[in-house]
């Protein structure tokens, strides 16, 4: 009896003494959860080819990867945050994240990032931010642009519009009248989802939609002949000069791609992340692509929304967070990064090294060269935006392309959706 | 041949077409789904898809098994749905029995906690369901899961299983009683035989709600290796409609056979449930 209470004792002492030794080992390095978005093959193998380099110059700060749906990132973030169990960091879009600043949920990076500041536009480095500190940290953005099909205009003997700045909204209207032709439409736009790209595009005719932004009593909307400008002519394309696709209003974004390389369409709209499709068509039967420079209204500035690097506030880490951010925000990542999703990256460094992995495609070109076009959208900055984006404006604007509602009805249905939101 | 056979014959012809056609319009989504696992990125971006790849890519699947950890999820979904099953089952059969068979006060009062369960929005109750799973630890966990999954098939599967057993007529019981049988051998020997068809149907549909089941699994699941299938074939879908639909849908036909598996192996069950009528002779 005395020997089995002997080993008892002997045994608790061991197990104790095991745990105490593992505790050091354990409590000198610390593991971090950086929830990501990713899910393009070749986003997915930069992410986890940084994410290694990561660990292995960092043995005692590991990063673990943890995959988020792009579609349902807000509803994990929101109750993440709400249980306390939020990831260390989080990639999200910019207009995304304001709700989360306003909220405390994020930490501060003004002056962990403050190196970075001068290497990122102001306009992209504001959206990110909230009441003068930053909160996300803007990675990459997608541009709305014209792709042409560079074939298709050889043999119509039409030259593809180059440079900055230089192809106006009444150029593109033009030439897509001008491919309207033989029961073929000159353009696909997929405009199944047009809330953002309408307000996005908006800013070539200065349309602000909100203002009083920084007043006591919120921001409040107005839809003027600027708002509107954006959503009439992509109407009288539609319906007046019939240079639309109808077949193309209901796609998404990517939707026309498909009729754009069969050689159905001279030209189509759509953000940038398509390029990394044409690629794959470039590669697998030489299609010839590129993209013309951004439209021009009285400018060519687009909103920006960009995907952002955030640290939670409730990370324990955020030394640590920050400096894995500043690592992904390194040249050689953020532009591998970007490449990927077909996206434009942020910071001056990783543009260039973009510009120069991507040296042989006219198409890249243009699409990187015009970056620099991008400027704070002020939607981005208003709490309640998402909400009235999804429920007010998106089907709005669905029922005004497909002819249901008058311009004037778009217009009372987005102030009277703001005031019942507000 | 006699005239009623001549007739029989000519009335099986129209019904063998019809049987055909729906199950090819049943099969075909199906078909496509595999076909187009079976296709190249650049094969997916042509304008006029035919039924049948052009070549044999096999590189969805190992992408989607190597690279996307498919295998891990569908085992945690496996897990999850058996579980939830079982425990489901285990709880409404007697359960329903109980609502069906005792005073009309206990049966209405119970029917209508189960209505009322049933009328509160996902979205209003996630947050604080959110909270009570991690509060008894078992966030991020499958169990965890299972143990959501069970709470929200019981109402219904009780609603089922009500009607099933409301359906045997009591007077069985009565000349089972009047016959000595004890109230166990009862419900073994002549209620249960009758309530297999209603067992099976109510373990199917538990079972396809967990294996489907994606909000509840996208909050309460948080690292990769818990991950449940419906959140992996998730990860293949892009914003603005962008989608990589080889791997999407190699994940998604490798996702469907389980499903029919299931089903394959208990429809038996439901037809000879239903043929063992109380009545014979």
């Amino acid at each position: 009896m005395k020997k089995a209470k002997l080993l008892a004792i002997f045994a608790a002492t061991a197990m104790v003494a095991s745990v105490a030794v593992s505790v050091p080992a354990r409590a000198a390095g610390i593991e971090m959860t950086y929830l990501t978005p990713a899910y393009l093959k070749g986003t997915v193998a930069s992410t986890e080819r940084i994410v290694a380099d990561w660990n292995k110059a960092n043995p005692l700060a590991q990063v673990k990867i943890v995959y988020g749906d792009v579609n349902n990132m807000q509803d994990k973030l929101t109750t993440s945050f709400a249980g306390n169990v939020a990831p260390d960091i989080f990639q999200h879009e910019a207009a995304s994240i304001l709700s989360f600043a306003q909220q405390g949920y994020l930490a501060p990076l003004s002056t962990e990032m403050r190196t970075l500041k001068s290497t990122i536009p102001s306009g992209l480095w504001n959206v990110g931010s909230y009441k003068a500190k930053l909160y996300g940290v803007p990675t990459m953005t997608q541009t709305y642009t014209v792709f042409a099909n560079v074939d298709a205009f050889k043999k119509a003997g039409v030259p593809v519009p180059t440079g900055t700045g230089t192809f106006t909204w009444d150029d593109y209207r033009a030439l897509a009248k001008k491919f309207t032709t033989d029961g073929k439409y000159g353009v696909a736009w997929g405009l199944r989802s047009p809330a953002a790209m309408t307000m996005i595009m908006g800013m070539n005719f200065n349309a602000q939609f909100f203002r009083g932004l920084t007043t006591s009593s919120g921001a409040s909307l107005a839809v003027k002949s600027a708002e509107l400008e954006v959503p009439s002519r992509i109407s009288d394309m539609i319906y007046v000069d019939k240079s639309i696709d109808p077949a193309s209003l209901t796609m998404s974004g990517a939707g026309p791609v498909p009729g754009f390389l069969a050689g159905k369409y001279a030209m189509i709209f759509s953000a940038s992340y398509i390029a990394a499709d044409l690629d794959i068509a470039t590669k697998a039967a030489g299609f010839n692509w590129t993209s013309l420079p951004l439209l021009k209204g009285k400018t060519n500035i687009q909103g920006a929304n960009p995907q952002t690097l955030s640290v939670s506030a409730q990370s324990k880490n955020k030394k640590q967070a920050a400096a894995f951010i500043r690592f992904m925000m390194q040249d050689a990542n953020l532009g591998e990064l970007a490449l990927g999703e077909g996206l434009i990256p942020s910071t001056t460094g990783s543009l260039k090294a973009a510009q120069s992995q991507k040296k042989g495609s006219a198409g890249w070109q243009q699409l990187l060269d015009d970056g620099s076009a991008l400027g704070l959208a002020p939607f981005t900055l208003v709490g309640n935006y998402q909400k009235w984006k999804d429920t007010v404006l998106q089907p709005a604007m669905q029922q005004f392309l497909q002819g249901k509602i008058s311009i004037t009805e778009l217009k009372k249905r987005q102030l009277d959706g703001w005031k019942s939101i507000r | 041949m006699t005239t009623t056979k001549k007739k029989r014959k000519y009335f099986l012809i129209p019904s063998y077409f019809a049987v055909i056609c729906y199950v090819i319009f049943l099969g075909f989504p199906f078909l496509w789904m595999f076909t187009t696992s079976l296709k190249s990125p650049i094969e997916l971006l042509q304008l006029d898809q035919t039924l049948l790849p052009k070549g044999i890519y096999w590189q969805n699947y190992v992408d989607i098994v190597e690279k996307r950890g498919l295998i891990n999820s569908a085992k945690n979904s496996l897990v999850i749905a058996v579980c939830t099953t079982i425990l489901t089952t285990i709880f409404a059969v007697p359960a329903g029995y109980a609502i069906a068979r005792l005073s009309k006060v206990f049966s209405g009062a119970a029917t209508g906690w189960i209505l009322i369960s049933q009328v509160f929005p996902v979205s209003l109750v996630i947050i604080p369901l959110f909270m009570a799973v991690r509060r008894v630890g078992l966030l991020d966990s499958i169990w965890g899961l299972v143990l959501v999954y069970l709470v929200a098939a019981l109402p219904f599967a009780l609603w089922m299983l009500k009607g099933y057993v409301a359906s045997i007529p009591l007077d069985l019981e009565e000349a089972g009683a009047m016959d000595g049988a004890s109230s166990f051998q009862i419900l073994r020997n002549i209620v249960f035989p009758l309530l297999v068809p209603g067992i099976v149907a109510t373990s199917l549909f538990t079972f396809l709600n967990s294996w489907n089941e994606f909000f509840f699994a996208l909050v309460l699941i948080q690292s990769p290796e818990s991950e449940t299938l419906p959140l992996t074939l998730a990860r293949f879908m892009g914003s603005e409609g962008q989608v990589l639909l080889g791997p999407l849908a190699a994940g998604a036909f490798l996702a469907t056979i389980p499903s029919l598996l299931v089903f394959g192996l208990l429809q038996k069950k439901l037809a000879s449930g239903l043929l063992a009528g109380a009545v014979k002779g």
